[in-house]
């Protein structure tokens, strides 16, 4: 079995839940978000790849972004996570959370 | 500007130019925002580069880092090629739009007028497609299978045998018929051009023979050369040889 596209393919199913994770600590920008990112084992991405979700989440409502000017070159654009966006973080969360305890029971750790 | 500088707006201009090819089949808004924070992305690396890593290397490792740029269409979707969100654009940019419509048409009308007048034909071509594509010339260099072999920044970047470009090509391939439509049904084409529904752009094409063979020259017009008036970026398509 090929395991590294089977890493691929769930490091791209999670990528909008940790994303929106990081938004909810605090607003970012996404040059900060693909660095916070590189800092995690195993969610490391293609630089540009936030871009298209960060797109994604927007037109579904869960993020949105404003500009604002910085010292060190043209303006940024920060995004922020929505009310709806907490709302639907926590159905994740929490279905995450059950998640891995299912996989553990399986794998016999529980 | 300095030579590294130019060096890096070409090289940047041209990962954008991937970048919109990927999404042109996605929402205008979605992909203007996406090409517009991915512009700011590189910037940004740029111009954290100290002034002896500015070169060639470096800036091919940039674009490397961020990724093919058909990426961009999987992780966006399929929400946004069919939802057509609503598009509000800058009253400037609808003047301008109107204004550039106005003279498309006028330009359009003298170019049917000329055609009219050097005794162009008018068969199927003319009569199964919109008003706004002008009488059928032919060309028999260009009817057949063409295959896409690189997509250039600009024609002369093309070197038969070297692939310019990274990715995949979003245009795999086009086949013209004797009649002036095409195989996909989605373009028209005349002498020296091609038209093409949906958002009516008009390429100009031509074919040049190098190292043997015949390439076509086919203009890709994207948002940013229709919005934004930018240069178009080229595909290279290679004649199919007949066995």
């Amino acid at each position: 079995m090929d395991t590294q596209n089977w890493q691929i393919q769930m490091r791209k199913g999670i990528l909008d839940f940790v994303i929106l994770n990081l938004l909810s600590h605090r607003r970012s920008h996404g040059y900060e978000i693909v660095q916070s990112l590189k800092n995690h084992k195993g969610l490391t991405i293609r630089e540009g790849n936030v871009y298209p979700i960060l797109q994604r989440l927007g037109m579904d409502g869960l993020i949105t972004s404003e500009s604002q000017p910085s010292r060190d070159g043209p303006p940024r654009k920060y995004f922020s996570i929505t009310s709806a966006g907490r709302e639907a973080l926590e159905q994740m969360n929490h279905h995450w959370d059950e998640l891995i305890d299912t996989v553990r029971q399986i794998r016999g750790e529980q | 500007m300095e030579n590294t500088d130019k060096l890096w707006q070409d090289m940047k201009e041209g990962y954008l130019c991937q970048v919109e090819a990927a999404l042109i089949m996605t929402d205008k808004t979605a992909r203007q925002n996406i090409l517009n924070d991915v512009e700011e992305h590189l910037d940004r690396r740029y111009a954290e580069l100290s002034p002896e890593r500015k070169n060639r290397e470096r800036f091919e490792a940039i674009i490397a880092d961020m990724g093919p740029a058909e990426d961009y269409a999987e992780l966006l979707t399929s929400k946004a090629v069919s939802r057509g969100m609503k598009y509000v654009p800058h009253k400037g940019l609808i003047f301008l739009n109107r204004l550039a419509t106005v003279f498309y048409l006028l330009v359009l009308f003298g170019a049917v007028v000329m055609h009219i007048g050097m005794g162009a034909t008018v068969g199927p071509y003319q009569e199964s497609q919109d008003a706004w594509v002008p009488p059928f010339v032919n060309d028999p260099n260009l009817v057949g299978k063409w295959i896409s072999v690189d997509f250039v920044d600009r024609p002369e970047d093309f070197v038969p045998g070297q692939k310019h470009w990274k990715g995949n090509l979003f245009l795999k391939q086009m086949v013209f018929n004797e009649d002036g439509t095409t195989e996909s049904g989605w373009c028209y084409w005349t002498k020296g051009d091609i038209y093409c529904r949906g958002d009516k752009t008009h390429s100009k094409y031509y074919i040049r023979r190098m190292d043997g063979r015949d390439y076509l020259f086919f203009e890709w017009i994207s948002g940013d050369v229709m919005i934004l008036g930018r240069k178009p970026c080229y595909y290279i398509l290679q004649k199919e040889v007949q066995k």
